[in-house]
């Protein structure tokens, strides 16, 4: 797909004031000026003894520059969506249970404010609160613990208000259900009923959207990792297509669609272990 | 009762941790070194200068490397690895006298042989060296005997010595170059003020003082080159006081940080220009009455005050004041009314369609200073559409050879890194220099120009060469092959306790011999 976008990364290497020889020379050493498909030939057996190739923008080895980033993602990650599981889950619970009521709307306004607020604002504006006024953590980069607690908060804000809201959704179906009035004429406590019966079945669906919303934040964090200066997978994919740096496209791109194809799975898994009727054979 | 109980446990677990962390970062920090934190919007490409392209990499090049001999704060070419220098009577050679008894970083000489090396280097075909046109015009070097060194000319050339300047003619160790081969670039070794420690791509240089600097400096035990790429976060972090030194400060936040007195804000000239190139052999507009009637269109001021809020400068001849053989000629000042007469006169009382591409977020403000130039041209009674490009795509655009270019107006900027008017007027203005051999995209030619041209970028007499562009740039300006706009200025905030860091007017910074008090 890169390739039918125009421009030609020996120009950007080059800039603006290369000769048209040294954008030959350039071309010539890259091998782009072989035609598309012997490259891609190229690619692929070398992609079998796991060579990704070298950056065109850096000439470091692309695999090597995907290390270190993939996992930082993998961690702001990570953390974003135990935020958002937690936070999103028991705030979407208490909606549902308190039905209609002042509690429900405020989770619900407070959904609605999350999913809406531009992240690179509410980036912004947490870098102001916490490290510039009230001085009690670190404004953006990576290094210590620390570092993490800013841009996590941004980035779970929006799965955080969709799974509240996929929750309240799932639960308010499942509270409806008879089986529910059935623990209830048995005489179960309300906490017994919501935890242990109502929950489990409306898992389904939030771990569902759960997953989506991960796959999006590997490579879609692009805005909190600028405000937050943090060198993760989303910055190193746009910078790479705009310097037209084809195999470190390649090369993320694999590595997240791996990635999204692991949380899938994982995804599948869990289905099983909260329902056990999906369980196969 | 139980769940809520847990519940408050959980955060306060949370709060107390923040506090460690707060506490042991503060107890961390009194016995650090002192370190100076600067932060720009780009990461490095490489750290061998002999292949970079750009000037935030510049910075850390002049950091870890030095170069022959270099500018210093007015612009003056001053001594650095060369004591002296000596320019053949012909100017077909250059002799530089070499300083004695310094090392590189992994303990290797520098001597002739090693500055030898570097120029071969730089000059050999297989290396990619984007920015060879700073040493294009060297046809060898030789060592004479330790610490001399005469770099032959293929031929005499205007500005040889500013070329020496530039950052991409930085010195590597030969044995280091010898030793990492394709990974130089990541384990740099130079003579500079500063050692390479480490780097994390997209996140910083990491660099420490060169305890046996040759020269005056360094005065802080470590810098620091974080990538910030948002403006905004960038002035939080000097607030915050976890940077010192920032780039590219917003016009708006600048009255802000003014106010305090823990920051001070510098806003220093730069060598940029920013116009709209104008396709000269398109059929309306290679007539230079139309050319001129733009000129006159576009209230360059108001764009400078409104939309740049002052920190840019109107062009008032294609060089700026930082050249020599800068000719002030005068702005086109603005007059809709003769920009409307020169139309008619030029045939076009109705006015016509034309396409302007612009990149976007490239320069300071460039779509909106597009939108703007569109709005006056409507009111002389020209349809502008305005185009905008990612970067990529929009270079081969300009790169496209006549007979293919869509080009009809272009906004483009242009700062090189030397302060000599060859590199500013050579490239975009001779007719030599067409896409896809150059950049002269406006594809202009006047023969009496590309003369002059020739004999500022072959003349060593530096009389000579000024009467040659003080004519060239007459000429270029009445010609009008732009719509010229402005110079942009650089505003950089830094906390007030950093002292004596140098900015150059090339949108390179100095932190050799920069402290913190």
């Amino acid at each position: 797909m890169v390739r039918i976008i125009p421009g030609d990364p020996a120009q950007v290497i080059a800039g603006e004031y290369a000769t048209k020889e040294t954008i030959e020379l350039i071309r010539k050493q890259l091998g782009l000026d072989r035609p598309l498909h012997i490259q891609y030939m190229d690619f692929i057996v070398r992609l079998l003894s796991g060579d990704l190739g070298r950056s065109i923008r850096t000439t470091a080895p692309v695999l090597e520059e995907l290390k270190g980033r993939y996992v930082n993602t993998l961690i702001l990650t990570l953390l974003s969506m135990a935020i958002a599981f937690s936070i999103g889950t028991v705030a979407g619970m208490v909606s549902a249970v308190k039905w209609n009521t002042w509690i429900d709307y405020v989770v619900m306004v407070g959904a609605m404010i999350g999913v809406s607020m531009p992240v690179f604002w509410l980036g912004l504006l947490l870098i102001l609160v916490f490290s510039v006024r009230l001085g009690w953590l670190p404004s953006v980069g990576k290094g210590s613990l620390a570092h993490f607690i800013l841009p996590s908060i941004t980035l779970a804000t929006i799965p955080t208000a969709i799974i509240a809201r996929i929750s309240r959704a799932s639960m308010l179906d499942v509270v409806q259900q008879n089986y529910i009035m059935t623990a209830r004429a048995k005489g179960l406590s309300e906490p017994k009923i919501v935890i242990k019966h109502a929950l489990r079945n409306a898992l389904i669906p939030i771990i569902t959207v759960g997953g989506l919303q991960m796959g999006n934040l590997l490579g879609g964090a692009v805005v909190t990792e600028t405000v937050f200066a943090w060198p993760g997978m989303g910055r190193l994919l746009v910078n790479s297509v705009i310097a037209r740096d084809y195999p470190m496209v390649q090369g993320a791109v694999l590595l997240l669609g791996i990635t999204v194809i692991f949380i899938n799975l994982l995804v599948d898994l869990a289905y099983a272990f909260t329902n056990p009727r999906i369980r196969y054979a | 009762m139980m769940a809520k109980e847990r519940g408050w446990k959980f955060f306060r677990y949370i709060g107390l941790s923040i506090l460690i962390i707060i506490t042991f970062e503060a107890s961390a920090k009194a016995e650090k070194p002192v370190r100076l934190v600067f932060a720009q919007g780009t990461d490095a490409e490489t750290l061998d200068p002999h292949a970079i392209t750009s000037s935030p990499n510049a910075i850390h090049i002049e950091a870890i490397y030095d170069t022959l001999i270099t500018y210093d704060e007015n612009l003056n070419i001053v001594p650095r690895l060369a004591k002296a220098w000596e320019v053949s009577d012909d100017g077909m050679s250059i002799t530089f006298y070499l300083r004695e008894g310094v090392t590189f970083h992994d303990g290797t000489p520098f001597n002739a042989d090693a500055v030898v090396f570097n120029i071969n280097r730089l000059l050999d075909p297989k290396m990619r060296v984007p920015l060879r046109t700073y040493i294009a015009f060297v046809e060898s070097a030789r060592a004479l005997d330790e610490y001399t060194v005469e770099v032959k000319l293929k031929y005499p050339h205007g500005p040889a010595l500013h070329r020496f300047t530039a950052p991409v003619n930085s010195m590597v160790s030969p044995a280091a170059v010898a030793k990492y081969g394709a990974e130089f670039g990541r384990n740099p070794v130079g003579t500079g003020a500063f050692k390479f420690v480490e780097w994390v791509r997209d996140d910083y240089v990491l660099l420490k003082k060169n305890e046996n600097y040759w020269g005056e400096g360094p005065y802080v035990d470590e810098l620091l080159i974080r990538v910030v790429p948002e403006d905004g976060a960038r002035v939080l972090m000097l607030e915050a006081g976890e940077a010192d030194v920032i780039v590219r400060v917003p016009p708006p936040d600048v009255p802000r940080l003014r106010a305090r007195n823990d920051i001070n804000v510098v806003v220093a000239p730069s060598t940029r220009v920013i116009y709209i190139g104008m396709n000269t052999q398109h059929k309306i507009l290679r007539d230079p009455r139309v050319r001129r009637a733009f000129n006159y269109a576009v209230n360059k001021q108001a764009i400078v005050e409104v939309l740049l809020q002052g920190y840019a400068t109107v062009m008032d001849s294609p060089l700026t004041p930082q050249y020599f053989a800068y000719n002030s000629i005068g702005q086109y000042a603005y007059n809709p009314e003769l920009a409307k007469a020169l139309l008619e006169e030029a045939g076009y009382p109705r006015g016509f369609k034309i396409t302007l591409f612009t990149p976007k977020g490239r320069y300071l403000m460039d779509y909106r200073i597009a939108e703007a130039v569109q709005a006056y041209l409507a009111r002389v009674g020209i349809e502008v559409e305005v185009k905008t490009m990612e970067w990529a795509t929009y270079i081969s655009t300009i790169l496209k050879p006549l007979e293919e270019s869509p080009l009809e107006l272009f906004l483009l900027g242009w700062g090189p890194w030397i302060v000599d008017p060859d590199q500013m007027l050579y490239p975009l203005f001779h007719s030599s220099q067409w896409p896809p051999n150059g950049f002269g995209a406006a594809f202009y030619r006047n023969e009496e120009v590309d003369e002059l041209l020739q004999i500022g970028t072959s003349s060593t007499d530096q009389e000579t060469r000024r009467k040659a562009y003080e004519k060239a740039q007459e000429l270029i300006w009445n010609d009008a092959p732009w719509l010229f706009l402005h110079h942009e200025q650089q505003i950089i905030a830094m906390r007030s306790n950093v002292k004596d860091v140098v900015i150059l007017p090339i949108e390179v910074l100095h932190f050799r011999k920069a402290r913190k008090v």
